[in-house]
């Protein structure tokens, strides 16, 4: 599992005390949820989800909708800390946001656990078989070189990468290289079929 | 398929959801502690919206609690808000309003077929009410309204109420028994014109809004 780091900023929202305030229903602490996490998720959802920024105003408020309709069913002691919590849920509303325009549209689930898992290639607008199969290949590597080649798509640098994966940045350039060059090369046996489509 | 058109690829699956994406400690924390902040005019248009949204849910969650019993339009939009946990204020907030405007809505010293259409439509919006609904409430309210002029006047010849400087409780108590005794009347069949010409105005004015969700 990856190491948190020094990172104490937020360790007041993140207590057993605050959200115990928060799922009482006090108001002043969702305010103060409001106000320390309005710009990171803005960021989030305008930054790595590629949200329009008119649009990432809406979506923002939407999240803390679920947040504060949601928030009593968050346990402590979870693996992922509350504001982790809620940059999950901006995450799978950022991908309803995507998905919206397409045909086959269903929301996803704001469960407290688990909200990762998704049923791969079932939204692909265009060329889906691709789609398909980069997810399947992606799912068929390792949980570290999967991290790597995402993060990296989304463009993290790679010293940010190997800090939270506790590993030399050399490590993870060596292993995105050779991740990668394991996707090129299926790609080239799997391209002649795909490319009809692309 | 080089570097750049397989990261594409990945993040456009990222972003549809068909590639899974962990949201993890260190990439919250990462979004947590870089960046500027939101100026404030934008963070006061997102808290605003929020907050709009917030009310509406406690709406709609109060309007699942309200009894069957067709209450005057004013107590109805009383008793939803209060049951909504909202303020006088909150609601003159949100129609723009002043809190004098509310009580008096609420008290049905305004009823809505006085209101301009589009303050009325802001009201049903807000509370979220079909205009048929609307139409039962508005009959509710003018019937109550002659019933409790006439009580009023009962009871200020009998020194039971010493002005008009009248309470909340004694206008409630005034409703609740003009009520009761409406009930024990028949009802006309026909539609007062006021209401019928006020519900069709309301009916347009919806359309324009495109709420045709509170058409029925």
């Amino acid at each position: 599992m990856i190491g948190i780091g020094g990172f104490t900023a937020f360790e007041d929202i993140n207590s057993a005390d605050f959200l115990v305030e928060l799922q009482t229903g006090l108001q002043t602490a969702f305010d103060r949820l409001v106000d320390r996490l309005l710009s990171p998720l803005f960021r989030f959802l305008a930054g790595d989800m590629n949200i329009p920024e008119s649009d990432a105003e809406e979506l923002a408020a939407d999240v803390l909708m679920v947040v504060h309709a949601k928030v009593s069913g968050f346990r402590f002691s979870e693996r992922a800390k509350l504001t982790t919590w809620i940059f999950q849920v901006a995450k799978n509303r950022a991908i309803d946001y995507h998905r919206r325009s397409k045909p086959d549209f269903c929301e996803l689930s704001d469960s407290v656990v688990g909200s990762d898992t998704v049923k791969a290639g079932s939204y692909t607008n265009r060329n889906p078989h691709l789609q398909i199969w980069l997810a399947n290949e992606l799912a068929g590597l390792s949980e570290q070189d999967r991290q790597i080649l995402n993060w990296r798509a989304l463009d993290y640098d790679f010293a940010q990468i190997a800090d939270w994966l506790g590993m030399a940045e050399g490590t993870a350039r060596v292993r995105h290289k050779r991740a990668l060059d394991k996707l090129k090369a299926a790609a080239e046996r799997q391209v002649p079929q795909g490319a009809s489509q692309s | 398929m080089n570097e750049k058109e397989l990261n594409d690829r990945i993040v456009k699956g990222i972003r549809n959801g068909e590639i899974p994406l962990e949201v993890n400690d260190p990439v919250a924390d990462h979004w947590l502690s870089t960046g500027a902040e939101l100026s404030d005019a934008v963070k006061s248009r997102i808290k605003s919206n929020l907050q709009h949204r917030m009310q509406n849910a406690a709406i709609k969650q109060a309007l699942s609690s309200v009894g069957k019993e067709v209450l005057p339009f004013g107590r109805f939009i009383e008793s939803v808000r209060e049951r909504a946990g909202l303020s006088r204020s909150d609601v003159a907030g949100r129609l723009k309003k002043t809190d004098e405007y509310v009580q008096r809505v609420e008290r049905g010293d305004v009823v809505p077929t006085q209101l301009k259409t589009p303050d009325f439509a802001d009201l049903v919006e807000l509370f979220q009410i079909t205009v048929r609904a609307a139409v039962e409430m508005l009959k509710a309210a003018f019937d109550t309204l002659d019933y409790k002029s006439t009580f009023r006047a009962s009871a200020r010849a009998c020194a039971g109420l010493r002005n008009d400087k009248r309470g909340e409780d004694v206008e409630r108590a005034l409703d609740a028994f003009a009520r009761k005794k409406q009930r024990e009347l028949p009802r006309p069949s026909s539609l007062p014109h006021d209401i019928e010409v006020c519900a069709s105005k309301l009916q347009d004015e919806l359309k324009q809004r495109g709420r045709v969700d509170l058409l029925e």
